[in-house]
């Protein structure tokens, strides 16, 4: 298996998508306390223009929280890149063939799947550390005095809803022939779940729940309301993984 | 490890997609050590076959052994005596032929030090030896040769491989027949083709597989002393002298000799709708545009022997025809 895994990694390294993601998501992780930091600067910029339509702006104040506001906004983006780069990684290998001859060699179904689905965390998990350690940075540097509560939480429940989808994308890719239906379906899981968010009482059920981590940091949500999301987060997962090893068993290659 | 004779044993194989029946009931062995041709037309159901071997598709009925152990679908253990090359093999870009097999090396299993070793060895075997490029700017017949490496990496007791000549061009057949005939010494080669020049070149056995049945198997010997049919050649020098040897060979036959050879090749007279006479001597004897006679009962040798001495009629050469196996392949499924 680790073999496996490491013609994963090499994968990602030599054909350069490790390099890709990794500039957009240290950009997307400098951009978030960069705005924060030019937000005041840009008003002041614009300040006329918007006198002139009859606004008034008084001091602009930015903390710490500007910046982390700016981290659960970006989240979303970098983390579609990853999905976008990560859709072809079971079906490209069956478009070209390429598992043929790694499962007549005698490696089991379940252990390249599996060392699939470990090199897909690890990346998001890489990733994602990279893009929290350099927004923690710069926000420390600039506003280190500010308190921002439940930050770890927020941040490790965020990393939940990326493994959720990474979980997803990964059972799409047992399930499906080529990258653009694994898009669909991973995109249809993360649209269904934000649009049944509407429903006030699903809510707190469903995983996208875990994107509104702000909330505990400015206080219009407690730990406990994040509970049942975290726990069926968690069972997603699981029964995602469960079912992609199933499947990945039988699926013609 | 105990040694079965027959290191892979098919009985009573079925295969369908959906409607369409691929495998209608294969029956196949094939001994140790040996090279042995898979042949059949294109869709005739070898691939299948292979792959049904190989577990990578589920048999709807019968049995599969390998080294006298069962196949099954998926995981199967079977595999692990086995070499595989796929008709287009297909390989990791980014990695250089070194890599890989040091890839496959790994899933196998295989301890570092014979990975290095086996893998310097065979790549010298398949003239990669010195390749320090990636797969990627690899050419077809480079491909296939990588394939044969890898396949051979772990030693396996059978190899498999899928029409691994039929797209290359003809120096690149004959790198490849020749690396597969250097494999014969260890390891037993199924090899699946339409180039029958190739199974002639090569193989000491081979199966015929027509419409989902194996309809011939035997030693290429075998198969083409099945279809000889005794016939001889005969040239004469002068080419006149043809007509002559087959209008006295037509004059030898009527009577007794006529119809008895008649029987003997089993075509109905009156389905052929000529005169008994007529029939029985251009099943004997034919002559060809080129001046030569064909005579297709080695028993009238003597006569004619006798006549072309009696008559002084000089020849270049009488020789036994040999069937080609296209003549027999094309023969048994049309």
């Amino acid at each position: 298996m680790t073999a496996f895994i490491k013609k994963e990694c090499m994968e990602l390294t030599r054909t350069g998508r490790l390099l890709i993601l990794g500039i957009i998501f240290i950009f997307f992780g400098i951009l978030n306390p960069a705005i924060a930091k030019l937000t005041p600067w840009l008003y002041e910029l614009l300040q006329d223009q918007i006198a002139d339509s009859g606004l008034n702006i008084g001091k602009v104040s930015v903390t710490a929280m500007t910046s982390w506001t700016q981290f659960y906004k970006n989240a979303p983006m970098a983390l579609i890149v990853l999905i976008l780069l990560t859709s072809s990684v079971l079906t490209g290998e069956y478009q070209k063939g390429t598992l043929i001859q790694v499962v007549t060699k005698g490696l089991s179904r379940k252990k390249i799947f599996l060392s699939k689905l470990l090199t897909v965390y690890g990346t998001w998990t890489l990733l994602y550390l990279v893009y929290t350690g350099i927004t923690l940075g710069y926000t420390m540097y600039f506003w280190g005095g500010d308190e921002v509560s439940y930050l770890p939480l927020g941040i490790v429940m965020y990393w939940l809803f990326g493994m959720f989808l990474m979980s997803a994308l990964m059972l799409f890719g047992t399930v499906c022939d080529n990258s653009g239906q694994v898009l669909l379906g991973t995109g249809a899981v993360f649209f269904a779940s934000i649009l049944l968010g509407y429903i006030p009482k699903l809510q707190k059920f469903l995983p996208s729940k875990l994107m509104e981590g702000l909330n505990l940091s400015n206080g219009t949500a407690i730990p406990a309301d994040f509970t049942t999301a975290i726990i069926i987060a968690f069972l997603l997962i699981i029964i995602c993984d469960i079912l992609g090893v199933v499947i990945f068993d039988r699926r013609k290659l | 490890m105990k040694e079965y004779n027959n290191i892979l044993e098919i009985t009573g194989l079925e295969k369908s997609f959906g409607d369409k029946k691929v495998l209608r009931g294969v029956d196949l062995k094939i001994p140790q050590n040996k090279v042995f041709g898979f042949v059949g037309r294109n869709g005739a159901g070898k691939t299948t076959t292979m792959k049904l071997i190989l577990g990578l598709l589920k048999a709807d009925k019968g049995d599969i052994l390998v080294n006298g152990e069962k196949v099954t679908c998926g995981n199967t253990a079977t595999n692990r005596f086995i070499g595989y090359l796929p008709d287009v093999p297909e390989y990791y870009p980014y990695m250089t032929a070194n890599e890989y097999l040091n890839f496959c090396g790994e899933i196998t299993g295989m301890d570092k030090k014979t990975i290095k070793e086996r893998s310097a060895e065979l790549l010298e075997k398949v003239g990669l030896g010195t390749e320090k490029h990636r797969i990627k700017g690899f050419s077809r017949g480079m491909k296939q040769r990588l394939g044969i490496a890898q396949a051979l990496l772990n030693k396996p007791k059978l190899l498999i491989c899928d029409e691994p000549t039929s797209a290359l061009d003809p120096v690149g057949r004959k790198e490849i027949l020749d690396i597969l005939v250097a494999a014969k010494e260890e390891t037993t080669i199924i090899f699946s083709t339409h180039i029958l020049s190739d199974v002639e070149h090569i193989c000491d056995e081979m199966a015929l597989l027509n419409e989902g049945k194996v309809i011939m198997q035997g030693s290429i010997e075998e198969v083409k002393s099945r279809r000889r049919g005794n016939a001889l050649e005969i040239v004469p020098e002068n080419m006149n002298d043809a007509a002559l040897i087959y209008s006295y060979i037509n004059a030898l036959t009527p009577a007794s000799g006529a119809k008895s050879h008649a029987a003997d090749h089993h075509v109905p007279q009156e389905k052929a709708g000529r005169s008994p006479q007529e029939h029985s001597s251009s099943c004997i004897a034919e002559l060809t545009t080129s001046g030569s006679v064909i005579l297709k009962n080695e028993a009238l040798l003597p006569d004619i022997l006798r006549y072309l001495a009696d008559n002084n009629i000089p020849f270049i050469r009488i020789e036994k025809q040999e069937a080609t196996l296209e003549d027999i392949f094309i023969e048994a499924i049309m």
